[in-house]
């Protein structure tokens, strides 16, 4: 069974009289062990589509389903925990709590699910050390940079072990050297870990190192190619 | 966790943060602290009344305290005031006569109130006896009047003076010679120009009819408060046979409205008061909210439920609140000690007597009101989550996927 399947979804907004197709009608499968890019243009609906299937959003039309469960049928407070469970996000920016620490942030969502204080503090300090942080667990996310920001936020993304990883243009706000240090260490957690990435981008560079191609283009796919 | 990112949110702006919980301490403090001063002003002015002019029990004619006709009186007082005695072995009890008659000097004739009581007894009870301000107080068994000041330059008597007090009774008129043996002033116009005190064994001989006639016969114990069940025991004894047996708030009932009346006023100025202060919180919340609502986004986007969001707003109110709330609280405890040992001496509190005809201490000291103080805590720290509480819903409701694409 894919991790992630989404069957003819169409995401409509009304804008007034006025209504915006975001998406008209899109079909994706993605598998456990997928690194996956989501390229296309601005206004294109790579957020929106990152969104339904994180179960931020409902699609107008059509399914997406997570782990087999249809986030259509569920009410805001299952999406929240289908969020919370089974999803990793990555945002483009300020994706941190800033009152926060490194450690206390990674720690966050495992403390929603309730796991006992003193695992979540080790799997925290653990998955810290993996994605290159170890030393700076009790920094605040502004005594950070934005590439180390950026990988407590995939500490966080990936410490509950979730099915998969969405990350809404990660990249777009890093310099092109802790840009490659990101994609690299996604990688290498996608390879080493086995997690699950689905990460939306416009930069050649993070395409190149993705593994499969998802084109969108006004609010359809235009292409999606798998590398060998 | 959440109680350390409610913390830490609040010291992001400390500045906001110390101005609401701020406002809560002050409004907190000056609420204590006038509580304290009026009900503790109160306790001590209707006490002052209460002892002047009636006592924890007071037993009188029936039907004199509805319609206050002088002719209504007891008999056989002697043996009444042993029995209330025998109530209460340490308390006092005082007998009084209250008439109305003519008082006349060689120069001018004045009507009067005379309150006509047992010299001794009244001196412990009586502020009268404390704010003479010529000769003294009067004796039992001697021809003693003690008149107010207004009252002795109308009359042109001084101490020593002879006056005549004439009293229509029983329909007959009689009168005696009285010697002026002390002059009171109070400050209050009315009590110092048409009142006097006279000794109750010398007015009796005014009327040869009545035996051991008074007013009232008046038990008074040591503290503010009587213990509850005195009036049943006191109705018990002494009740029947034409008597009334009256609580001191049913003996003055004037006096209770009037503090009751005041208190209650000033209690709806401050409770608006603590209002007008849990509207700072939510103020306060709805901005931080404000800039705070991407990270709430992603706080709910990675799986915060919308009342655990709830419930750290409301927990960020409720701290802040709370710390006023103690501070405040303490402040005005603080504050009240002064007014507790010292108090303040306001001479012109005469015109405040809330009974006529008697004198109250005009130095003011507040009390500790603990009951009413802490209420006053509990409002406040109600208020001031309520006042995070809209706030809080607010947050609660945020779709994740507007909250993110603010920034
Ligand atoms: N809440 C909304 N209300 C109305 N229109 C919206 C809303 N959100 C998105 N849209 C519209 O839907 C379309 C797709 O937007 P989306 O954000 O998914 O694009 P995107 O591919 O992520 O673009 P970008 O690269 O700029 O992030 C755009 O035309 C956008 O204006
Ligand atoms: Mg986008």
């Amino acid at each position: 069974m894919s991790i992630v399947s989404v069957q003819s979804a169409a995401r409509y907004y009304d804008d007034g009289p006025v209504r915006v197709e975001a998406l008209k009608g899109v079909d994706l499968r993605i598998e456990a062990g997928e690194f996956a890019a989501l390229m296309g243009p601005s206004g294109s609906g790579k957020t929106t589509l990152l969104n339904l299937i994180g179960g931020l959003d409902t699609p107008t039309k059509g399914n997406v389903s997570v782990d087999g469960q249809d986030i259509g049928t569920m009410d805001r407070g299952a999406r929240s925990d289908l969020r919370r469970d089974r999803i990793g996000f990555i945002f483009q920016s300020y994706n941190l709590v800033p009152v926060l620490t490194a450690q206390e942030n990674t720690e966050f969502v495992m403390m929603l699910q309730g796991v006992p204080p003193k695992e979540r503090a080790q799997r925290a300090k653990e998955t810290l050390a993996s994605v290159g942080l170890a030393g700076m667990e009790h920094r605040r996310p502004s005594e950070l940079s934005g590439g180390q920001q950026q990988r407590v936020a995939v500490a966080r993304a990936i410490a509950t072990r979730p099915a998969v990883v969405l990350a809404d243009e990660p990249t777009a706000n890093l310099d092109s050297e802790t840009k490659a240090d990101l994609i690299a260490l996604m990688r290498r957690l996608n390879e080493d870990q086995g997690v699950t990435f689905l990460f939306s981008t416009h930069d050649p560079e993070v395409i190149a190192a993705a593994r499969r191609v998802i084109r969108l283009k006004d609010g359809q796919i235009a292409s999606d190619e798998t590398r060998a | 966790m959440l109680l350390r990112m409610a913390t830490r949110n609040l010291t992001r702006r400390p500045i906001q943060s110390l101005l609401a919980s701020g406002a809560v301490a002050a409004g907190m403090t000056v609420c204590i602290w006038m509580t304290n001063f009026q009900d503790g002003s109160w306790i001590s002015m209707l006490d002052d009344a209460m002892r002047a002019s009636a006592g924890h029990v007071v037993v009188q004619a029936d039907g004199y305290q509805e319609s206050k006709e002088s002719d209504l009186m007891l008999e056989g007082t002697d043996a009444l005031a042993k029995e209330l005695q025998a109530l209460e072995p340490d308390g006092v009890v005082l007998r009084r006569m209250f008439i109305e008659g003519l008082l006349a000097s060689p120069d001018n004739t004045v009507g009067i109130a005379v309150n006509a009581v047992e010299p001794d007894l009244e001196k412990g009870v009586n502020q009268i006896s404390d704010k003479l301000v010529e000769g003294e107080w009067m004796t039992p068994g001697k021809r003693h009047v003690v008149i107010g000041k207004r009252l002795a330059e109308k009359l042109d008597v001084t101490v020593k003076n002879k006056v005549v007090l004439t009293l229509a009774a029983d329909g007959e008129i009689t009168g005696l010679p009285f010697r002026v043996s002390g002059i009171f002033e109070t400050g209050n116009v009315r009590t110092d120009s048409f009142f006097a005190l006279a000794p109750l064994d010398i007015v009796q001989q005014l009327l040869p009819e009545r035996s051991e006639p008074a007013t009232q016969v008046a038990l008074q114990l040591e503290a503010v408060k009587a213990p509850s069940d005195l009036i049943e025991r006191a109705t018990a004894a002494v009740g029947g046979e034409g008597r009334e047996v009256l609580t001191w708030q049913e003996a003055l009932p004037e006096a209770v409205a009037a503090a009751k009346l005041d208190k209650s006023f000033t209690m709806f100025i401050w409770a608006v008061l603590a209002v007008i202060v849990s509207v700072g919180i939510l103020n306060l919340l709805l901005m931080s909210l404000f800039q705070r609502t991407r990270e709430m986004g992603v706080m709910m986007a990675v799986g915060m439920r919308p009342k655990d969001v709830l419930r750290l707003v409301v927990l960020e109110g409720a701290m802040l609140g709370l710390a006023g709330c103690i501070v405040g609280w303490s402040a005005g405890q603080l504050l009240t000690i002064p007014m507790v040992t010292t108090g303040i001496d306001l001479a012109q509190m005469q015109d405040a007597a809330p009974v006529s005809n008697v004198a109250i201490d005009t130095v003011i000291k507040s009390r500790f009101i603990w009951a009413k103080d802490f209420g006053w805590f509990a409002w406040f720290f109600v208020l001031t989550v309520l006042g995070a509480l809209w706030p809080a819903v607010r947050a609660g409701r945020l779709s994740p996927v507007e909250a993110l694409r603010h920034s």
